[in-house]
């Protein structure tokens, strides 16, 4: 994931795209994508994100505290190119879009 | 009680025969187009029990047999859905089969209105039970034992889910058995029509059994989901039974779904509240025997076995 959060302006706004739905069973997320047709089974963390992109448009930062506080980890570089190389495979499968 | 193929005079045929059966919420007419002696008795015999309704109600599917014409023209038969014909003319011995095969293509290829799974289903006490794996994980086999000791029978081959609420459509059509299962069903349900059996150099032998009478005549009444059985005959290994996480379920069932991706949101959103509805697990048999008896254990107690190791 190095070198990835390079790829994104700073601070970016992020929300999910509409009418992507999805479940939560035992961790798992199945997340299913309208435009494209296809369904996406997702981890606990990236289905943590799209949870928060839920509530509307959402900064970087907030997605990274949200995650730091989720995962009970610091809120470092570490934690940043996780965070943006989920966001960035996300917006690849179509499930969320950048506002900014 | 038979159902009678009606003789009806045509303007192009003067022999041909028809009848509509209804299955739970699917018709089908059967047309037997300038039909040869012998083709009529086998079909009326297998769909005996079925409610026959009007010769010229709308089924939701025409198949109609019909003689080839040219250098086999007496003994060969293509039947067709709807005016389609998805498989090559076969001898007439193997009309039946290939009649089977047709209804399924059509189904599995045009019913729009409910989810469709490869699967087989039974339900007691109104829950259902659906049995999902490929072709020769012993669904079939699995499903007539369980026949056999009172559960009934909802379906085969296709399970319907209703996307209104998530209930199960009956959809008893005859069971179609292979190889040593055919002796095994005819010594369980001693009183069940089976078929003639059909040889496939390629694939070993084929029967049709026809549905409990009591299956049939409940056709109308759905089941609500409770299990998810994805059986594996195994005859050399061991004995396995174990929880199946719902993501991983999803998935098998999405694979085992002909329309799925066709239905979008509905399709989601129906097999996203079946999986949440059943408890799901692989189970791995090398005897009838035990795969029956856990079976029975767990539609007796859903839920008992939740942890996966």
């Amino acid at each position: 994931l190095a070198g990835v959060s390079a790829n994104l302006p700073d601070e970016p706004s992020w929300r999910v795209v509409e009418g992507v739905r999805w479940r939560c069973w035992d961790g798992d997320f199945v997340v299913f994508n309208p435009l494209s047709g296809y369904t996406h089974v997702v981890d606990i963390v990236t289905g943590q994100i799209l949870t928060l992109l839920t509530s509307g448009r959402t900064t970087v930062a907030a997605v990274r505290s949200d995650v730091s506080a989720f995962l009970e980890v610091p809120d470092d570089d570490k934690l940043a190119d996780t965070v943006h190389g989920i966001l960035l495979r996300l917006e690849d499968a179509g499930l969320v879009e950048r506002l900014d | 009680m038979f159902i009678c193929l009606e003789r009806i005079a045509t303007w192009h045929r003067r022999s041909s025969r028809r009848a509509v059966v209804s299955i739970g919420e699917f018709s089908i007419a059967i047309s037997l187009e300038a039909s040869p002696t012998g083709l009529a008795g086998p079909i009326e015999e297998l769909y005996g029990d079925y409610p026959q309704l009007d010769p010229d109600t709308l089924p939701d599917v025409t198949v109609a047999l019909r003689p080839q014409r040219g250098g086999r023209a007496r003994s060969a038969v293509r039947a067709f859905a709807n005016g389609v014909a998805p498989y090559d003319a076969v001898p007439l011995r193997w009309a039946l089969p290939v009649m089977e095969a047709t209804i399924n293509w059509y189904v599995w290829g045009h019913v729009a209105r409910v989810l469709l799974l490869h699967a087989a289903a039974v339900e007691r006490q109104g829950r259902a039970l659906i049995l999902s794996g490929p072709s020769g994980a012993g669904k079939s086999t699995l499903c007539a034992a369980l026949l056999a000791r009172g559960f009934r029978f909802l379906t085969d081959e296709i399970a319907m889910v209703r996307p209104r609420d998530g209930q199960l459509e009956p959809h008893p059509r005859p069971i179609s058995l292979k190889n040593q299962a055919i002796d095994l069903m005819a010594e369980m349900l001693p009183d069940a029509y089976l078929s003639q059996r059909f040889h496939n150099p390629a694939r070993g032998v084929a029967a049709f059994m026809r549905p409990p009478t009591r299956s049939i005549a409940a056709a109308g009444k759905t089941a609500s989901p409770a299990l998810v059985i994805f059986p594996s005959y195994q005859p050399d290994a061991g004995f396995e039974l174990r929880p199946v996480e719902r993501a991983q379920a999803f998935t098998r069932l999405v694979e085992s779904s002909a329309n799925y991706l066709t239905l979008l949101e509905t399709g989601f959103e129906t097999l996203a509240n079946l999986v949440e509805a059943c408890d799901h697990y692989a189970l791995n048999y090398p005897s009838l025997d035990a795969a029956v008896g856990a079976i029975e254990d767990l539609a007796r107690a859903p839920g008992r076995i939740r942890k996966v190791a």
